[in-house]
Formats: structure tokens, C-alpha cells, sequence
């Protein structure tokens, strides 16, 4: 059982460290941050843990958990990291949701909907994030893809081929 | 040498059955996706998925049941070892579902489409008209039962999405102090 609450421990540790940041300042660069916390904790946990001469304490996992709560911390990074995009991004399915629950009995129309599902809330802002990350390149004639970029739509392409998967709205 | 010899001797082997789970997983999402079952990809995804879970839990229960732990480790380990899976599940989830409904992914497909020739701002914004992104998103929002049409308006239905959209709105006051 102290596998599972060193694995969570350290998760929770990395969280709250996630949320102070932020509250105290919110990063410029806010996914490579998160990783970069994410990274860093455990082997400064770990470090704190030898300095305090806790590695032969009872509670301290044997060698063999070790695979195992690293694997769970790593896991449950990459989810966080995952739910944490679609904080950084509003998603028009979400904002529908939110408007139909402020509306309550009284309903909304389609065309109250497309008042708040707008180019310049979901669109543009994709567009722009799609140059922040290197992934497309604005040229005077339009927009191409990076080497990044050409293999992200590589790596995509491949993934709706085998998964057989059509585009969605 | 000693961390090796009681890695090799021990139980480390266990952090594989999570991985074994999502192999079979992706192996079978890769049939589902090819057989004339008419159901959508997240039906098959949640299945797929179920199909994971009940191979790593079986596996990773035989294994615990033959090793010389007490009940409190073994159920820690259980634990452990299946949210992992449910973790990884998570992952590859999002990883198939970004090909279906995220905005950036179906640009950066339409810009390679027409690669090397360039997509102008305004041939992406045409493309993905936000009229037809609203009108793609209610028909999957009433497909899936999370909202209901009487007439010419729409209503909620208490259903997953509008938990989702809550624990988003929390997670941005807890973050930014601010729901939205």
C-alpha cells in the first residue's frame, strides 16, 4: 500500500507545486512549465528523501515498486498534461454545454449558440497557438508547415489510417 | 549491482502488465476499427479499453496471488498497477480522439494535404467555417444525449459533458482564480 501512496503523494506534490506557481504567476510558456514541473519533482523528492537519510525508513518503497510508481507518476502526468489543454483552450462542445445550463427551461436557439461559438473565440485562436508552437510558418503567401509541423500531420495521417478515423466537427 | 539483483528478483515485472494492458488495447481498437460494427469510435475506444482492463486485472491478479504478499500490499499494488493502465488507456483515448475533434489537428491535415502549396489565413478560416463546427457539435452533443432539441430550441441534459464542463470550470478558478 505505501507504493500507491508514494506514487499518489508525489503526484499530489507535483500538482500543488503546479497550482502555487500559477497562482503566484502564470508562466509565459504554460505546457513546457508544467512539464518542466512534472520533470523536476521527483528526482528533487528523491533527493530530499537521501539527504534525510529516509531511503532504509519502513515506509520507503523496496526497488521493485520503483517501475511501478514510476510508471503511474508518468502516466498520470501525461493525463494532467492531456486535461490541461483543454484548459488552456475553450472547446466549443463545452461552451454549448455552459450556455444551455445558464439558459435552463428557457432553452437557447441555434442562432443564440452561433453568437458564442465565433471565428475569433475558436478559430483564430487556434490559428495563431498553431504558429506560437512552430507548427505552421506565416509567409507572405500563406502557411506551411514546419519540419515540426510536418511531423506532427505525419505522425496524425498515420494514426487516422490505421485507426480508420474520419474528421469530426 | 544490489538495486539490479533486487529489481530481477522481486516483483518489478508487474509495471509491465499495464503496458501488456494497453498493447491489447490498441490491438484491439485496430480490429474494432475494421469491423462493420455500426457503432462510433468512442463506443469502440470504450470498449477497446474494457477489453485492456479486464486482460491487465486478470493478469496482474494471478500474478499477486503468487507472491508472498500480505493482503494490504497486494490490494496497494492492484491499485496501483490498474489506475496506471487506466492512465495509459487515457492517453491513447485522447491520442485517437484529437484525430476527430480537435481543430488544430484537422489545420495542421489540411495544410499537409495541400503540402508544399501554402493555406492562406483566410482558406483555413473558410474551411473550417465555425457554422459547420456549431452544427457538427450539436449533432454529436444530441447523439450522444447530452442536450435535447424541442422545436427550434435547444435544452441541457444532465449528462457527462456538463460534468466535464464543471470540473474544467473548477480547475480554472483553482488555477487562474477565475471560471472561464
Amino acid at each position: 500500500m505505501t507504493s500507491l501512496l508514494i506514487a499518489l503523494g508525489l503526484f499530489l506534490s507535483a500538482l500543488g507545486a503546479h497550482v502555487l506557481i500559477w497562482r503566484v504567476r502564470i508562466p509565459k510558456r504554460q505546457t513546457r512549465t508544467l512539464v518542466l514541473v512534472f520533470t523536476l519533482l521527483p528526482p528533487l523528492a528523491w533527493g530530499a528523501v537521501s539527504v534525510l537519510g529516509a531511503t532504509h525508513a519502513s515506509w520507503y518503497p523496496p526497488p521493485a515498486d520503483m517501475p511501478g510508481i514510476g510508471l503511474f507518476y508518468a502516466g498520470a502526468a501525461c493525463c494532467y498534461l492531456i486535461t490541461y489543454a483543454g484548459i488552456e483552450e475553450a472547446s466549443p462542445s463545452l461552451l454549448i454545454i455552459r450556455a444551455l445550463e445558464a439558459a435552463a427551461e428557457k432553452g437557447c436557439t441555434r442562432d443564440e449558440l452561433a453568437a458564442l461559438v465565433t471565428e475569433e473565440r475558436f478559430v483564430e485562436p487556434r490559428i495563431r497557438a498553431l504558429k506560437d508552437q512552430h507548427i505552421i510558418a506565416g509567409t507572405p503567401t500563406g502557411n506551411r508547415l514546419t519540419p515540426h509541423g510536418l511531423r506532427v500531420a505525419r505522425v496524425a495521417s498515420l494514426l487516422a489510417k490505421c485507426f480508420r478515423i474520419n474528421e469530426g466537427g | 549491482m544490489k538495486v539490479v539483483d533486487q529489481l530481477s528478483s522481486g516483483h518489478a515485472y508487474l509495471a509491465l502488465i499495464p503496458v501488456l494492458g494497453l498493447a491489447i488495447d490498441v490491438a484491439a481498437q485496430l480490429v474494432l476499427s475494421r469491423l462493420p460494427y455500426p457503432a462510433g469510435h468512442v463506443r469502440k475506444q470504450f470498449i477497446s479499453f474494457g477489453v485492456g482492463l479486464a486482460a491487465s486485472a486478470g493478469v496482474l491478479l494471478k500474478s499477486l496471488l503468487n507472491l508472498p504478499l500480505g493482503p494490504l500490499d497486494a490490494s496497494g499494488l492492484f491499485l496501483l498497477h490498474t489506475l496506471t493502465y487506466a492512465f495509459l488507456g487515457f492517453c491513447f483515448f485522447n491520442l485517437i480522439n484529437l484525430n476527430v475533434s480537435s481543430m488544430r489537428i484537422r489545420m495542421v491535415m489540411e495544410i499537409h494535404r495541400q503540402h508544399p502549396r501554402p493555406v492562406t489565413d483566410s482558406a483555413l478560416r473558410a474551411r473550417y467555417a465555425i457554422v459547420e463546427v456549431l452544427d457538427a457539435r450539436l449533432l454529436r452533443l444530441e447523439g450522444g444525449r447530452q442536450i435535447d432539441r424541442r422545436g427550434d430550441r435547444l435544452y441541457l441534459r444532465r449528462g457527462a459533458v456538463l460534468h466535464i464542463a464543471h470540473f474544467f470550470s473548477g480547475l480554472r478558478s483553482l488555477l487562474f482564480g477565475r471560471p472561464a
